[in-house]
């Protein structure tokens, strides 16, 4: 794999002002990057911020503060309009929610084609029809299907017409929000198997934001955890399932149930609370405790954690 | 975590069945993407539901006898003159010659009770369409622009809604004298309100869904998301609020009839007849019974069909 940089998240602030006068700090100070070509995942519980992390690349929010570099150009805050036109071509969100993603109004086709009438990609009607009935096949559908309406089709097969969306503009970056956790599991793995194939196919880039673990484990290259807005822990797919540093993580990993009974009966959760980290002396950073593995911690649980490294390297 | 390396458990694990007895079945892919019901689009679904209701359906045909009846009733019997008296024949009760019977000057109330209707429905549309054009695009732009435009929009029309309707309808009417046009724009002076608010309410709801998000991320301009993804849905609830609003006019203008405050004569309106009737209520029944029952067949007919239409296009809230 290239490691060539596609998404540069630096900082990033998003703030929410709510009644009273209060703000709720959705993501506060998160810095990541994303590779040409891989898959990020990005778990946490919900309201931890991975999703408004999403949208605040894809700009449905303004962001409070930070930047954001897709293709070593800014993309965040004040752009030009021609920089808005291209990004929404070329940067696509698939959507958690089956059944609210899709406008119940409008049928398969226009809903697919929806990127091309906007862009005007496609230059006749028969040009247009024959790039929706070509994307349908590629997520598994039938050209039949075009001229119905959302409600007449499974929960798996609306969010493969919102994948099919998202393709039409044949973008290099895929923000896929939560996109299976609201399906049947044996049609989870349908999906996930699709958006795998299409990313080996057509060469793109994933920011995978889920609560179901081990689903990230097996779709990404490398994950983030969240945790309250804030990026604790950052590592390799495989580094950090084997060698969780921050509480959190190691918390996260231990709810992951397993199909063993035996397991399953046995199975010992580690509780987390912020009150395991003492932060009165010293405020924590956000390190490079190996390279590629990222730790949010101060400098006293830093030497705690290279010694557990330590200890299971040998 | 040595523990949480998967086990392949297979069937025979569970069932105790020798594996080799257990068929797999195919699976066909093809066919379990088929969808073999019919195509049915929003609107055929809508009616389908409409149909099944026959109160609905019996509202439906009633308005439509008296729709038809009050474009072409006046010139079936009677000639078509509302105001034409026939003196030698005043204060009959219905009969061959006048299949609703004459009042007091003789004029036949078979053509004035269907130019009446006419009259009566033709404000009562007037002020639903004039209602719509209003609540929609105030209530649209106040929801879906939301924030401070939002707060002042819903405070104005707060204020609006707050003046005691009759009290404005029969100070205008008193300012400006009565006539279609001038009871129209007293009529709907005020009930575009209650439009806007439905409007409003549906497109906050509907602003939030992922669909007007993901139309956002393809760079969807604000004229597009409104008309193509939130008007389309919001029409099923406009209609219901128009059936209920034309009944509501036609009481009102019946009502401001009744005051002294309707149309001058000699045009006919429901109210207007019903509040003659009422006059000569003792010796001459007929002259009120008969657009009495008009009007409240009428109205009755829009409540139920507003029922049906409101149950058809949601089926969620039967």
């Amino acid at each position: 794999m290239s490691k060539e940089k596609l998404v540069e998240v630096k900082n990033l602030k998003q703030y929410f002002k709510v009644s009273g006068g209060q703000v709720v700090k959705a993501v506060d100070d998160v810095s990541f990057d994303i590779y040409k070509g891989e898959v990020f995942g990005l778990v946490g519980e919900s309201g931890s911020g991975k999703s408004t992390t999403g949208r605040s690349i894809i700009r449905l929010y303004d962001i409070t503060d930070g930047e954001v570099k897709f293709d070593n150009q800014v993309i965040s805050g004040k752009i030009s309009k021609e920089l808005k036109r291209s990004l929404t071509r070329e940067i696509q969100m698939i959507f958690q929610d089956p059944y609210a993603c899709l406008n119940p109004r409008m049928k398969v086709i226009d809903i697919i084609a929806e990127g091309l009438d906007i862009h005007k990609l496609a230059k006749t009607k028969q040009e247009r029809q024959e790039r929706v009935y070509k994307i349908l096949e590629i997520v598994g559908l039938t050209p039949d299907h075009a001229n119905r309406f959302p409600h007449e089709f499974s929960g798996g097969q609306r969010q493969r017409i919102g994948i099919a969306r998202a393709l039409i503009t044949q973008p290099k970056f895929i923000i896929a929000d939560e996109p299976i956790s609201a399906l049947d599991v044996s049609i989870q793995a349908q999906v996930v198997n699709l958006m795998q194939k299409l990313q080996k196919e057509l060469g793109l880039t994933y920011l995978f934001i889920a609560h179901d673990l081990s689903m990230v484990k097996y779709i990404s290259d490398r994950v983030g955890v969240m945790y309250h807005g804030k990026l604790v822990e950052l590592a390799d797919s495989d580094d950090l399932y084997e060698n969780p540093l921050h509480p959190y993580t190691k918390s996260l990993l231990s709810a992951i149930p397993e199909p063993d009974p035996i397991y399953e009966r046995n199975r010992q959760r580690i509780p987390y609370t912020v009150d395991v980290h003492d932060y009165s002396q010293e405020q924590p950073e956000w390190v490079e405790i190996r390279p590629g593995h990222f730790i949010r911690a101060n400098k006293k649980e830093l030497a705690e954690y290279e010694k557990q490294l330590a200890s299971k390297a040998k | 975590m040595e523990a949480m390396k998967q086990q392949y458990v297979s069937p025979q694990d569970i069932t105790g069945v020798d594996e080799s007895l257990l068929i797999l079945t195919p699976l066909h892919e093809e066919a379990s993407e088929k969808i073999e019901s019919k195509n049915t689009s929003f609107w055929s679904e809508a009616w389908i539901n409409l149909r099944k209701n026959p109160l609905a359906i019996t509202g439906l045909v009633l308005i439509l006898i008296i729709v038809v009846l009050s474009i072409v009733g006046p010139y079936l019997n009677g000639g078509g003159d509302y105001a034409a008296q026939d003196l030698m024949n005043a204060s009959q009760l219905p009969s061959a010659e006048h299949w609703f019977g004459t009042d007091d000057i003789g004029r036949s109330l078979w053509v004035r009770t269907w130019y009446g209707a006419r009259i009566s429905l033709f404000i009562a549309v007037v002020v639903a369409a004039i209602e719509l054009v209003i609540g929609t695009t105030y209530g649209g732009v106040s929801g879906f622009y939301g924030g401070t435009l939002d707060i002042i929009m819903q405070r104005i029309a707060e204020i609006i809604s707050s003046i005691p309707s009759l009290v404005l309808l029969t100070l205008l009417l008193v300012v400006f004298k009565p006539s279609i046009p001038t009871i129209i724009f007293a009529v709907s002076f005020t009930s575009w309100v209650g439009m806007s608010r439905v409007v409003r309410s549906q497109i906050l709801k509907y602003k939030e869904y992922e669909f007007i998000l993901a139309a956002r991320t393809l760079g969807a301009s604000n004229a597009r998301l409104i008309f193509k993804h939130l008007v389309p849905n919001v029409v099923g609830q406009l209609i219901v609020v128009v059936s209920f609003s034309i009944p509501s006019t036609i009481f009102f203008e019946s009502f401001l009839a009744f005051l002294g405050l309707g149309l001058p004569a000699p045009t006919p309106s429901l109210g207007i007849l019903i509040s003659d009737g009422f006059k000569s209520m003792l010796l001459y029944p007929h002259l009120i019974l008969i657009p009495a029952l008009v009007l409240t067949i009428l109205m009755i007919s829009f409540n139920l069909l507003g029922n049906g239409l409101r149950d058809a296009f949601d089926p969620k809230m039967k």
